[in-house]
């Protein structure tokens, strides 16, 4: 069954302009009834991460509890290149993943994003701590990234090999998109790129080739159109940010997929996401009995600011959009 | 307004002067805290002017390093919602300063390159108010 939920990143802006603390943004998620399911991203969300203060586990169950909400999700990042001089070796890397998991079981999180960061040596030394602990770790597939890219094609062998049920993936709705999302390509016009220029980009992003080929080709003869370097330059983020990977190759992970972040960016009047097709995303998961949480994650704030945009309003949008979908299916 | 992690320095800009001593916030700018050691720039400058690097100390948590110090603090997290306070030493401006911040903040689990991280660029000037402390 799909549940819903969201990740606190959805609301960076509020966040990071400090409207808020952990205990009245969870408060304004069970006021806008966006749960039950909370995400958080360690470093973003938790004070210092990846310690806890004596006492800060209980605190939060018992905050999640009174709220009535779930945690469904800790996202971990391995900060591989910490130190100026080197990157961490495996062993440190181990040990800083393992420090997240261990906060992940503290605080009621059954499972552990994980990012291609963590590397193969170091997924496989986990995940029998990640059985014992009952947790799963869950790549996820983000743009440009997917299911059958170069990057990710080793970690489902070693998925295969190492058989773990501790190890699995997290799609995110970016990786197959339909769509550029207006919001962005309003913030390129307003950096100066012409209408010519933004026809050009759709027909750049929608084609054959890989992200930075099909970047590199549309930069080099726009710049040599004359159009402005720093809006050539903004655009760039179209190519790593959204990514178009065919849809239906959520399939090959269908048996991996512990939970979702359902991507979104803007609505249209109707309450569709133009920018990601949500029906056939939905009608996956339920065609592969998906059962688990889908986190809502509005990403608008990658280029709108804080006054520009209703972080908690776009993620009630995007659930209803859900619920609609999966309502239609039902009936 | 773009993002807001492309911002080092909000308003209100208002810097204060005291023990001869220029101090102001900046903010880090990115969605997540970053390690102290993922400080990689910190570039002022008043009035357009460059200011020397060892007249510039940021102070994160309560604890005042240059930037080069920044570098070994590697046990230590900036933590997102908390502004820096940059200090910049020999510097009394009167009534208004414009000051430059470049600051460069390595991303350290997003890697371009076999060896190298995603160095984030911030570059901000803002006209603020001085306030004599």
């Amino acid at each position: 069954m799909i549940k819903q939920g969201l990740t606190l990143y959805s609301a960076t802006n509020e966040w990071v302009t400090g409207k808020y603390n952990l205990e009245s943004i969870v408060a304004k998620v069970a006021e806008a009834g966006i749960g039950p399911g909370v995400e958080v991203v360690g470093y973003q969300s938790l004070r210092g991460f990846p310690e806890l203060t004596p006492g800060f586990a209980d605190w939060w169950q018992n905050l999640l509890a009174r709220y009535e909400l779930v945690p469904t999700c800790l996202a971990s990042n391995i900060d591989v290149a910490l130190r100026s001089d080197r990157l961490l070796t495996d062993d440190e890397m181990t040990e800083s993943l393992t420090r997240q998991m261990k906060v992940a079981k503290e605080l009621g999180f059954g499972i552990v994003r994980t990012q291609i960061g963590a590397s193969p040596v170091v997924l496989e030394r986990v995940a029998p701590l990640a059985e014992d602990w009952g947790l799963k770790l869950g790549m996820e597939l983000h743009a440009p990234e997917g299911p059958r890219t170069a990057a990710i094609l080793p970690v489902r062998d070693l998925y295969e090999r190492v058989d773990s049920p501790a190890l699995g993936f997290i799609p995110d709705f970016s990786a197959t998109m339909r769509e550029i999302p207006t919001g962005l390509l309003d913030t390129l016009r307003a950096a100066g790129l012409e209408e010519r220029f933004i026809v050009s980009l759709d027909e750049a992003w929608k084609g054959e080739g890989a992200p930075f080929e099909r970047y590199g080709r549309w930069a080099g003869a726009t710049e040599a159109a004359g159009a402005p370097k720093k809006a050539i330059q903004a655009a760039m983020l179209v190519f790593t940010m959204f990514g178009r990977e065919p849809i239906e190759s959520w399939y090959d992970i269908a048996d991996r997929i512990v939970h979702v972040h359902g991507k979104c960016y803007g609505f249209d009047e109707a309450g569709d996401e133009p920018s990601i097709d949500y029906p056939a995303l939905i009608g996956i998961l339920e065609d592969i009995g998906y059962d688990g949480y889908i986190s809502t994650e509005w990403e608008g704030h990658s280029y709108l600011g804080p006054d520009e945009a209703d972080s908690f309003a776009e993620v009630a949008k995007q659930q209803a959009l859900v619920r609609r979908i999966v309502g239609a299916r039902v009936g | 307004m773009p993002s807001i992690t492309q911002f080092c320095m909000r308003e209100p800009f208002e810097a204060r002067v005291a023990d001869d001593t220029l101090a102001f916030q900046v903010f880090e700018p990115w969605y997540r805290s970053l390690p102290v050691s993922c400080l990689a720039g910190l570039d002022v400058t008043l009035d357009g002017e460059p200011v020397a690097a060892d007249a510039v100390t940021v102070e994160i948590d309560g604890v005042e390093r240059t930037l080069a110090e920044c570098d070994a603090a590697v046990d230590d997290v900036w933590f997102i919602q908390d502004p820096a306070t940059v200090r910049v030493k020999g510097a009394t401006p009167a009534d208004q300063v414009r000051i430059g911040v470049h600051m460069n903040s390595r991303i350290p689990y997003i890697m371009v390159g076999p060896e190298v991280a995603l160095p984030k660029h911030t570059v901000q000037e803002e006209l603020f108010t001085v306030v004599n402390a």
